[in-house]
C-alpha cells in the first residue's frame, strides 16, 4: 500500500526492484508466463523478460508482485 | 491491512497448476510457502470458496485480522455467552441491597430514618445507589431532618449499607430575655468576682460547688425578691486537677517525612490490582478515596493517598522520662484552657518508677472561668391560690 502511495505521489509509470533473492516489480500490466526459471510480465508498453533459477510467485497483487528466486537477467523489449 | 485474509494449505498439487489457476482468476494473494508436497499462502477469505471447489485438500490454516476474531467468536460463542451471562448476574446481584444496618442508640431516630431511606428506595432487595445519589439523599435528609440529625454517613459494604446516625443534641443556650442565674461550672476557690447585674451570693476566697449559685438573677432587698433579672458578671476561680502520666522508656515516636504516594488501584472484590503507584510500606498513613464506581461495574477505580512516615525508637532515662511526663501532663491540661485562663501551681503528687516507665500524679491549680449561666425556674402556682 505504501509503495503504492509512493508510485501515486510520485506519478511513477512503474518500477523494477532487483533484490537479493528475487525481484519485486511495481504497476505490471500483466503476467504472460512464468515458470521456475523464467517469467515473462508486460508493464505498459514493454515486455519484462526475467531469467533465473527457482522462481516462486510469493506476491501476488493487482498491482504489484514479488519473485523469489536467483534472478540471471532481466531484459525489456518495446512492443 | 487487509481484514479478511485467511492462511490457507493446498496438498497434493503442482505449484505451477496452482500459479496459473491463481493468476488466470486474478485470485491475489502473498506469502507463498512451497513445501514438500504442499504450499501455503494468504488470501482474501472471499477466493477460498473457488480454490477449496478446484483443489479438494485445501484447509483453512488459520484466520487473521478480523476474521481471527470472528472465527474465535463463532468456535467458543457458548464459552463467551455463558461468561456475558454469568457477569450480567455477579452484576447485577452485586449491585443489589441484601443488607441495611442503622447504627444509632435513639431507636425513634432510627424509625424515623429507616422510613426516610425506604421512601428513597434504599430497602432490601432495590439496587444499590451511585456515590452522587447517595451524597444528594444524604443532603436531602439532613436537610429534612436538621433539629434531629447531626451527621448521617451511608457507607456501602459489599451488598449492605451500613448507615451511622450522629443525633443532634441541642444544648439550649439562655437566650437575652431569659432569666438566669450564674452558677459555679465546677467545684473552686472563688479568686476574682465582677457583677454587673443581680444580687452577689458568694465572696472571693469562698469555696463553691458545682451548680452552686454565684450571682443571682433575683435582686433582694430586705430578704425578699422584689424583682427578677438575668444575672450578668464574670467568675474565675482556682480549680483543682490530678493529673496521672505514664511515659515508658523505651517507645516509638513518628514524625511525618512530608513525603505523600498516590496509589491508583482497581478494587476488584477487595483484592487489589495496581494501576500505578505501588508502594509498599507499614510507615503511612493512608486516606482512601474514589475515583470511578459505577454501578454497571464490578470494580472500582480507588486512590490510596500514603503520607509517608519515619518512626523514631525513643530511648529516654529515668531524668528525660520524668520531663517528658511533665510535658505531657502541662499539655493535657492548656490544651483545654482559653487565652486568659492558666495553671497558677502544679506539684508532683507521686512518682511510681517501674522497670519500663515512669509514672506521675501531678497535682494542678488552674485559673479559670467557672460561671455557667442557669435558667431561673419558679414554682408552679399552687391551685386555689
Amino acid at each position: 500500500m505504501l509503495n503504492n502511495l509512493t508510485t501515486f505521489l510520485g506519478n511513477e509509470d512503474y518500477r523494477i526492484s532487483i533484490l537479493n533473492n528475487g525481484i519485486h516489480i511495481l504497476n505490471y500490466k500483466s503476467i504472460v508466463d512464468i515458470t521456475e526459471t523464467e517469467a515473462l510480465i508486460k508493464i505498459d508498453k514493454k515486455l519484462i523478460k526475467i531469467t533465473g533459477n527457482n522462481f516462486r510467485l510469493t506476491k501476488l497483487d493487482k498491482k504489484e508482485l514479488l519473485i523469489y528466486g536467483q534472478v540471471k537477467k532481466v531484459s525489456v523489449n518495446e512492443h | 491491512m487487509n481484514t479478511s485474509l485467511i492462511q490457507i494449505k493446498i496438498k497434493n498439487e503442482k505449484y505451477e497448476s496452482i500459479i496459473k489457476t491463481l493468476i488466470s482468476k486474478s485470485i491475489y494473494y502473498q506469502d507463498l510457502v512451497v513445501k514438500e508436497n504442499e504450499i501455503l499462502l494468504k488470501i482474501n477469505k472471499e477466493d477460498y470458496k473457488y480454490l477449496s471447489h478446484k483443489y479438494k485438500e485445501t484447509v483453512i490454516l488459520k484466520y487473521l485480522g478480523i476474521n481471527r476474531f470472528l472465527a474465535f467468536i463463532k468456535k467458543h460463542y457458548i464459552l463467551l455467552l455463558s461468561f456475558i451471562f454469568t457477569y450480567i448476574v455477579l452484576l447485577v446481584l452485586s449491585n443489589i441491597i441484601f443488607n441495611i444496618e442503622i447504627i444509632s442508640n435513639n431507636t425513634e431516630l432510627k424509625r424515623v430514618i429507616t422510613l426516610y431511606l425506604e421512601d428513597y428506595d434504599i430497602k432490601k432487595y432495590k439496587f444499590m445507589k451511585s456515590n452522587k445519589e447517595l451524597d444528594k439523599i444524604k443532603k436531602k435528609i439532613l436537610e429534612e431532618n436538621k433539629n434531629t440529625l447531626e451527621w448521617i454517613e451511608i457507607e456501602r459494604l459489599g451488598t449492605s449499607y451500613v448507615i451511622n446516625l450522629t443525633e443532634r443534641v441541642i444544648n439550649e443556650i439562655p437566650n437575652e430575655d431569659t432569666l438566669t442565674d450564674i452558677v459555679a461550672k465546677k467545684d473552686a476557690l472563688i479568686t476574682y468576682i465582677v457583677t454587673k447585674q443581680g444580687t452577689t451570693l458568694k465572696e472571693v476566697n469562698e469555696i463553691v460547688k458545682k451548680d452552686e449559685i454565684i450571682i443571682t438573677g433575683n435582686i433582694i432587698k430586705n430578704e425578699d425578691i422584689v424583682d427578677t433579672v438575668k444575672a450578668k458578671g464574670e467568675v474565675y476561680g482556682e480549680v483543682w486537677y490530678t493529673v496521672t502520666t505514664t511515659v515508658p522508656y523505651n517507645h516509638v515516636e513518628y514524625m511525618s517525612t512530608g513525603e505523600k504516594i498516590n496509589h491508583i488501584y482497581i478494587d476488584l472484590f477487595g483484592k487489589k490490582i495496581t494501576l500505578m503507584g505501588k508502594y509498599d510500606t507499614k510507615e503511612s498513613l493512608n486516606e482512601t478515596s474514589v475515583l470511578i464506581d459505577k454501578p454497571y461495574l464490578f470494580f472500582k477505580v480507588m486512590k490510596e493517598e500514603k503520607n509517608l512516615y519515619k518512626y523514631v525508637q525513643k530511648n529516654l532515662t529515668e531524668d528525660e522520662a520524668y520531663e517528658e511526663a511533665l510535658k505531657r501532663s502541662d499539655k493535657s491540661i492548656t490544651d483545654k484552657l482559653n487565652k486568659d485562663e492558666y495553671i497558677i501551681d502544679k506539684k508532683v503528687l507521686k512518682i511510681n518508677k517501674y522497670s519500663s516507665k515512669i509514672e506521675l500524679e501531678i497535682f494542678y491549680k488552674v485559673y479559670e472561668n467557672i460561671a455557667s449561666e442557669k435558667e431561673i425556674t419558679f414554682p408552679e402556682p399552687e391551685e386555689g391560690e
